[in-house]
């Protein structure tokens, strides 16, 4: 499991001009907080390379 | 799926887990304060349940990918777990962990039936499309499966979650229940849209909460709103709301700070003006004509009575709890006093209405949305505002009381709180077998 910087301000669209705070660096909840508005739905990112191997059916619970 | 029970850490990672570290000071100061039986000092500090679950989602283009979700169950000692999920490339157990500890304090505090979690998924929503978002949300319900319920352990919204995932979360689960109990399982999420079992009123809910915290502290030093100046960081749900409510009241807004920028107006700032500027200039403060831009450093020195952070973390510290002039600070952001900052603010006179108290009227709402869904009701908005008045004066009334037999400051009396009605319920139940 990959221990991440417990942190929301990296992925706020305010994150570059934000006048809150300048510890951008720990924020785990805010108000303000937006999510930044990019378009990268799966439809517009380029499909998997895939394999030359019969692709396998896998149950996963 | 990976259940797992560790203690929470004392000291781990201390520079980048000021939440964790902030939990656990506000945990032992209290638990010393109320010398606390030691057995349950040892149950409350770890965590009952801790899932990790890994799931397959099918995108829009026809890949597969594998997410990772994640759900803390601190401690149910009073009714069902409860608290949010976001979603956010963040999330791990050490933050849910640490957040899901903090809803059993505030839970308890508020005298509800609840115990304390939280989860969420690692993931950055914007690079989903809605639909791969809501299969994505559907089918961490499939994979959480039986450790959520109605009667068990009850999500709400976070950060990147919304009434919207909520209602996918309820359909999804109730979609799984035997046909004859689908409908009596709505209450496993609350949050959710008001035409979907929603609760009217959930919208102002906690910035309601403040603005009553606020009148109450007043009401006890036989003062009134009116003519009071106060101060808001943050204008989004609780600030605005805190602000119309105590406008309502006679108080005055005299200075705000959003994301962009910060105002002030010594002779008062129109709630609902403002409000409607910021809703035709992109969400911003910036130019409001009634106001003059002031030094966005300074915000907390502003002159006035009552200082409302309702934004983030970490706002006053020792670099600044010196210069607020306000002698009520008014907690509507969680955790917006760091240690250093308070200790400098009560030396001064300052009296702190803390965050688990000030903020939880966003939690009796859901609390009031799940018992509207478990009786089959339906609550009227001016049903809904005297419930949360009576619930929060409860509330209030014992801290404050509290602070005052033991001579301490509210947070700590608020901790003390908390922390002894779970010691009660333990006590008197026993431990099993």
């Amino acid at each position: 499991m990959s221990q991440n910087q417990f942190n929301i301000c990296p992925t706020c669209s305010h994150q570059s001009t934000c006048v809150l705070t300048k510890h951008k660096n720990q924020v785990w909840a805010c108000s303000e907080f937006d999510e930044k508005k990019t378009d990268h739905s799966s439809e517009n990112r380029p499909r998997e390379q895939k394999g030359t191997e019969p692709k396998l059916e896998i149950a996963y619970t | 799926m990976t259940t797992m029970t560790t203690e929470l850490p004392r000291e781990k990672a201390k520079s980048k887990r000021g939440v964790m570290d902030n939990v656990m000071a506000q945990f032992n100061t209290a638990a010393d304060r109320i010398n606390l039986n030691p057995n349950i000092r040892k149950i409350l500090k770890i965590t009952n349940n801790e899932i990790i679950v890994h799931f397959p989602v099918k995108m829009d283009n026809g890949d597969m990918e594998i997410f990772t979700g994640y759900r803390v169950q601190h401690n149910n000692a009073l009714g069902p777990y409860k608290g949010g999920l976001r979603y956010h490339p963040t999330v791990d157990i050490d933050a849910a962990k640490a957040l899901a500890m903090w809803m059993t304090w505030k839970t308890s505090l508020a005298g509800l039936p609840y115990g304390g979690g939280k989860g969420g998924i690692q993931i950055d929503p914007s690079k989903y499309s809605q639909s791969e978002l809501e299969r994505i949300t559907r089918r961490f319900t499939f994979a959480l499966a039986d450790n959520i319920g109605p009667e068990h352990d009850i999500p709400a919204p976070d950060v990147n979650t919304n009434s919207q995932t909520m209602a996918w979360i309820a359909d999804t689960y109730m979609s799984t229940r035997p046909p004859a109990e689908r409908t009596a399982n709505q209450h496993v999420v609350t949050g959710k849209p008001d035409g979907s079992g929603g609760l009217e009123g959930r919208d102002r809910a906690t910035g309601y909460g403040v603005f009553l915290t606020i009148k109450f502290w007043f009401e006890r030093k036989n003062e009134t709103l009116e003519g009071k100046t106060f101060i808001v960081q943050g204008f989004g749900n609780v600030g605005y709301w805190a602000s119309h409510f105590l406008e309502g009241e006679g108080a005055k807004l005299v200075a705000v700070q959003d994301a962009f920028g910060s105002i002030e107006n010594q002779n008062g700032i129109k709630v609902e003006d403002l409000f409607n500027y910021t809703e035709s200039n992109n969400g911003s403060l910036v130019n409001f004509p009634d106001a003059e831009a002031s030094n966005k450093d300074e915000f907390f020195g502003t002159e006035c009575d009552i200082c409302i952070p309702a934004a983030l973390g970490g706002q006053i510290t020792k670099d600044n709890a010196m210069t607020v002039k306000a002698t009520l600070v008014a907690e509507g952001a969680n955790g917006p006093t760091d240690v250093d900052g308070e200790k400098i603010l009560i030396e001064r006179g300052v009296t702190i209405i803390p965050d688990i108290l000030c903020n939880s009227g966003g939690v009796v709402a859901s609390y009031f949305e799940w018992l509207q869904n478990r009786n089959g009701e339906f609550w009227q908005l001016d049903e809904v505002m005297p419930k949360l008045d009576k619930k929060l004066l409860e509330s209030f009334n014992k801290v404050y009381e509290y602070s005052e037999k033991e001579a301490m400051d509210f947070r700590t009396a608020a901790y003390c709180i908390a922390i002894k009605r779970i010691e009660k319920a333990y006590i008197q139940r026993g431990i099993f077998p």
